[in-house]
């Protein structure tokens, strides 16, 4: 008999069972939570198709085909021709192969099965299968936050909760929906992973599970440039339990084994290289790893030597190392022997210093601060939650504890600096919001003693117990509800904001119904099918990996943004007049110019819009010859219409983008949807390009491809030839011009 | 009846045009009397070198020749002898018609030029002076003894040019005109028409002028430009001039071509990374009238090797002859730079066809196993030292430590 009704009139269940029964329910929360983390994923697949989204994606989607079409070592020493036209790039050595190599081996795996998948569909597919295990690493955290400190022990429920909610929070979806195929995807399980056994490590001091920690921080640091990252929250947490006295064996063993196994192999990614030992991100680490090294030495001589003599030796010491500390590192940075402090380190210290001194990182719009509102929605209701979970954690400072306190100080600042920071933030919202509602339901939802005692009819404590029930219901009710909202929520941001592949443009007809622009790809295969393979496109870097990923064409710059003066050279030929641009890209070898025009149909994306970062980025290095100033007008206005300043008229990307732009109007006023200004048809008549031939315009407008044309074969200039064509002179005219005595320079 | 005029005995030294295409048209004024009587020497001169000749009337009635025929070029030369026929072809025709690769040579003198085919030299740069103004030379004479020939490419040698009725271009700094014949120092042309001697009314004074100019375009089609019909006349016939006029005009003399290029890695490997060393080739040839012979005794053929900038630039020497070609070659070390390098062979001699060769090889960097072994650099035997000293140590260390202890252990066990 495996259950029976005792003589109390309790259930009695067999313990084996129970076991069972438990683990039949947990296997199907993980089941349950897994199925809405994916199929909340698939929102893009099913609205659009299994494509790959953005730009970054495309680079990884290129590399992984390399990847999977060539060898390991191929894809190692991978020189790039086709991008960074003429330098290449060392692409095998500047990227973060751990994205490339998990899909190349889970399409081998799948393909040793007998189970041909396309490489795409791995690819699409691959960041919402790493979304139900986060959710797992996420439930093992908090699991083990929670049960290693005795007031934060709820049971699993916090656990549970907490991977609910990472499974479906939008902060999170946004880098990881079907499609998204970026470092991210699999970087946030990683992070939660290594998170979850460095804390495990700190409570077990096992040297297994430090070795493990570091594994997976070495997975980590093949996959995504956050790594540093954990590089820096673990020394922190170690240096700020060494502050609280909490120094022991147990950390000491866990923070060793991670420092010297971690650093080694997080050493063997080329693109990583000596980076742990000379950059300024890695000194933290470093320097808390000799710290707990002198902390116990000095634990040691404190217990030899008498309470006198060790003081006099502490202060002594303590300013050896000191002062030998610092004038290391003041001697090694000015000798270039560490990397100086980079921009992307001081712009998270001062939101404005990229605005000021590096262009190119502000012209990223994910490097933007963190709008107030994004907070709430990315993270709805657990950005109150996530307070409260921080006050238990204070409660109780366990070790796990602090770690916890840690990730949210840091956490909460880097995501108020950058906006996709908002992805580091989420998980330790997740985990103190799992631990506040774990923690409140464990009481509000607790009515076995209401229950028993309206059971057993006890009178003088019903009432009482009534009234508990009561209040009770209304606060697990009013929890229950916001945790419904929640769902509700993040299915409607995940819907609305974060599954559109930005590559396929919806919109809506004026009859409501749904429409796509697909101007993009329909210009890529454009490109594809009808220029010569070894054309080189020319456009601006934001476009670099689309082109590279679907029209399979050599582009000058992309996404990579390694070469600052590469990237300004193609900001100065679009931002300059016609005759300068020609030079320029005739000494590049540019064949085709590709520029992004929304003003026609209203897409706010274009590079008009973006042409301020162009003209920004080349005004760095050639300030005598492009000035930001001059694109405005005297008012201080971004004007594309007819009173748009001289410089703004005579510019490439402005002729470009406007070129017969007042056709479509059939001799009515053109107006630009974007801007929202208004062309005469005389004016936008008068744009002329004379150094290039439109050689393609998409359906929408939105893609407009320009041909490069030959030099002039009698060694005319261009510009005066179209100049020439457009005067059409009469007859008489051009036989008084032929019969005047020209006016020439002297022939030498 | 023209033809059976011409089918004359040919000239002793046969010559033709490397191109297979030789029809040629001839384009005349029929108004002008002199005309069936003086050219006949020209004319001869013409078909001894094979041209396929076909004549075009231009006068107030007849329509202007088609140059093509739907959208393909009809001739490959045309000969514009003196018209001041109002209407001959569009000036964006005949500019087409040389983009197209046909060549043009015009013959003009200073009783006025055609508009339009003056308005297609002054697109090229050409400048000749218009009717009103007069050639006058007072030390000299019309006929030019000893004159200063600029290019002896397109014009070997000349003794004497008779320069009757002549007219005077100015050139702008165009690099694809081939200036042959300048104006004598004591010439210049003046408007009749104005009597005083001004800058306005004088078209050229000295050696700002020229007399006979070629152009070559981009693409190795040429126009040849005469300000005087003296020497193509009959009565003033000027063999050598006319002769190696019409040769390099209508391309036989002064075509060069490249053959053949190559590269290859010294070492065998068939793509190139940093410091490999690499020898380049490229064949040329010349047309001497009759076939494509070696072209040889250079020493100005030049190779760079650019990314963006040229990372050298070195002078090809000649190697050996292979199939009628004359091989140049160099061999250097590739910089210790990656990228995508071109090797560019840009050979532009005044009165030469433009040799452009470009070829672009991506060079990689060094592979991860090209790296020379640690052990291979002597500044790694200090660190590899130390490494082995820890190793042993540690080794030792633990072996002390394991073995040392057990006295101690075992006395405390048995206390």
């Amino acid at each position: 008999m495996a259950s029976l009704i005792d003589n109390e009139g309790y259930l009695r269940v067999d313990p084996s069972i129970l076991k069972l029964t438990k683990l039949l329910l947990l296997t199907l929360i993980f089941v349950s939570i897994s199925f809405a983390a994916v199929s909340s994923r698939l929102f893009s697949v099913i609205r659009f198709e299994s494509i790959i989204h953005e730009f970054d994606p495309w680079f990884n989607f290129r590399a992984t085909k390399h990847l999977v079409n060539t060898s390991f070592y191929d894809f190692l020493n991978w020189f790039d021709d086709k991008t960074w036209y003429p330098l290449g790039r060392v692409t095998g050595g500047t990227l973060y192969p751990g994205l490339m190599v998990t899909s190349s081996v889970i399409y081998h795996v799948l393909k040793f099965l007998g189970l041909p998948v396309d490489i795409r569909n791995i690819c699409v597919l691959l960041a919402p299968a790493f979304s139900s295990v986060t959710s797992l690493a996420m439930y093992l955290l908090t699991l083990e936050v929670t049960s290693s400190s005795t007031t934060l022990r709820t049971k699993k429920t916090g656990a549970l909760l907490s991977a609910v909610f990472m499974g479906i929070t939008p902060g999170y979806i946004s880098r990881s929906v079907a499609g998204s195929y970026d470092n991210e995807a699999i970087a946030i399980t990683l992070l939660l992973v290594t998170f979850f056994l460095w804390v495990k490590s700190v409570n077990t001091g096992s040297v297994f599970y430090g070795s493990l920690t570091a594994v997976f921080y070495f997975y980590m640091v093949s996959a995504w440039g956050g790594y540093v990252f954990i590089t820096n929250i673990i020394p922190l947490h170690v240096f700020i339990l060494l502050l609280m006295g909490r120094f022991d064996y147990k950390i000491y063993t866990s923070y060793c084994t991670w420092y010297a196994l971690g650093t080694l192999m997080s050493m063997q990614i080329p693109f990583v290289g000596f980076l742990p030992i000379r950059s300024n991100d890695h000194m933290a680490a470093f320097g808390v790893f000799g710290l707990i090294q002198l902390v116990l030495l000095v634990s040691y001589l404190k217990d030899t030597l008498s309470p006198q003599k060790f003081t006099r030796l502490m202060y002594a010491f303590s300013a050896i190392v000191a002062s030998v500390g610092i004038t290391g590192l003041v001697a090694a940075t000015k000798l270039g022997l560490i990397a100086p402090w980079t921009g992307r380190f001081y712009s998270l210290w001062d939101t404005n210093y990229a605005k000021v001194h590096i262009p190119i990182i502000a012209s990223v719009s994910e490097h933007q601060p963190t709008p107030w509102s994004s907070f709430f929605f990315d993270l709805n209701f657990m950005i109150w939650l996530f307070p409260v979970g921080v006050y238990f954690c204070f409660q109780e400072l366990s070790n796990s504890a602090v770690f916890v306190i840690v990730y949210a100080v840091l956490g909460s600042y880097f995501a108020g600096v950058m906006v996709r920071l908002m992805l580091t933030l989420a998980p330790v919202v997740c985990v103190c919001a799992g631990i506040t509602l774990g923690r409140l339901f464990n009481i509000y939802l607790d009515i076995r003693e209401e229950v028993a005692n309206w059971w057993h009819d006890k009178k003088d404590e019903t009432k009482d117990s009534l009234f508990t029930l009561i209040s009770k219901m209304v606060v697990s009710a009013t929890f229950i509800f916001y945790l419904t909202f929640y769902v509700q929520h993040c299915t409607w941001v995940t819907s609305n904001a974060y599954s559109s592949p930005s590559v396929v443009l919806a919109s809506r007809a004026p009859d409501g119904s749904q429409m796509l622009i697909d101007d993009y790809r329909e210009a890529y295969y454009w490109l594809r099918m009808n220029t010569p393979e070894d054309a080189k496109v020319m456009a601006w870097w934001d476009y670099g990996y689309q082109i590279g990923g679907m029209a399979d064409r050599t582009t000058f710059v992309d996404n990579n943004t390694w070469n600052n003066t590469h990237i300004a050279t193609v900001g100065r030929a679009m931002a300059t007049s016609e005759e300068k641009a020609e030079v320029i890209m005739r000494e590049l070898g540019v064949d085709y110019v590709l520029v992004i025009f929304g003003g026609l149909i209203g897409y706010s994306g274009d590079d008009i819009n973006k042409f301020l970062w162009m003209v920004r980025i080349s005004e760095g290095i050639w300030p005598e010859e492009i000035n930001e100033r001059n694109y405005f007008t005297d008012r201080g206005a971004y004007r594309v219409d007819d009173l748009a300043t001289d410089t703004m008229k005579n510019s490439l990307m402005y002729k470009l983008s406007f070129y017969r732009f007042g056709d479509v109007y059939a001799g009515n006023d053109p107006v630009d949807r974007v801007r929202q200004q208004k062309l005469s048809a005389n004016y936008a008549k008068s744009i002329t390009v004379d150094v290039m031939e439109e050689a393609f315009t998409s359906e929408n407008w939105i893609v407009r491809i320009y041909k490069l044309k030959d030099k002039d074969t009698f060694g005319r200039d261009l510009i005066d030839i179209g100049k020439k064509e457009r005067k059409q002179l009469s007859k008489r005219n051009k036989r008084m011009l032929s019969r005047k005595k020209p006016a020439l320079d002297l022939r030498v | 009846m023209f033809f059976l005029l011409f089918l004359l005995t040919p000239l002793a030294l046969a010559v033709s045009s490397a191109l297979a295409d030789s029809r040629t048209l001839v384009l005349y004024d029929s108004r002008l009397p002199e005309f069936t009587t003086q050219y006949s020497k020209l004319f001869q001169t013409l078909e001894s070198k094979n041209f396929d000749l076909e004549l075009g009337l231009v006068g107030p009635d007849s329509p202007s020749p088609d140059l093509f025929t739907n959208g393909f070029r009809r001739y490959q030369n045309i000969l514009v002898l003196p018209t001041t026929s109002r209407d001959l072809v569009p000036t964006e025709t005949l500019l087409q018609f040389v983009q197209d690769g046909g060549d043009v040579f015009v013959i003009s003198d200073n009783k006025g030029i055609q508009t339009d085919v003056a308005l297609f030299l002054n697109e090229l740069g050409i400048f000749p002076s218009p009717k009103e103004y007069k050639y006058k030379d007072y030390h000299n004479g019309e006929t030019l003894d000893d004159p200063e020939v600029q290019n002896t490419v397109v014009l070997p040698s000349a003794k004497s040019i008779s320069y009757t009725d002549g007219s005077v271009a100015l050139l702008s700094n165009s690099e694809l005109l081939v200036p042959v014949v300048r104006a004598p120092r004591t010439s210049y042309t003046v408007n009749v028409d104005e009597g005083r001697l001004s800058t306005d009314s004088t078209w050229h004074s000295g050696s700002q002028g020229f007399l006979f100019v070629g152009f070559q375009g981009l693409n190795n089609a040429r126009v040849f430009w005469t300000g005087s019909s003296a020497s193509f006349h009959d009565a003033s016939f000027n063999e050598e001039v006319v002769d190696a006029l019409v040769n390099w005009t209508f391309q036989i003399s002064g075509l060069i071509k490249a053959t053949s290029t190559k590269h290859y890695n010294e070492n065998g490997d068939a793509g190139y990374k940093i410091k490999d060393t690499t020898t380049y080739e490229i064949g040329l040839s010349h047309w001497n009238g009759d076939q494509w012979v070696p072209f040889k005794n250079r020493t100005d053929v030049q190779l760079e090797y650019v990314m963006l900038d040229p990372y050298y630039r070195l002078n090809l020497v000649p190697t050996r002859e292979e199939n009628s070609s004359q091989i140049y070659s160099t061999t250097f070390q590739i910089p210790d730079r990656h990228g995508m390098f071109t090797y560019k062979v840009l050979y532009q001699r005044d009165g030469y066809s433009f040799v452009d060769e470009s070829t672009t090889v991506p060079v990689r960097h060094l592979a991860n196993d090209e790296y020379p072994r640690s052990w291979e650099i002597t500044n790694s035997w200090v660190y590899l030292s130390s490494a082995l000293a820890v190793v042993i140590g540690w080794f030792a260390f633990v072996v002390l430590f394991v073995f040392s202890g057990n006295k101690h252990f075992d006395k405390e066990k048995t206390e």
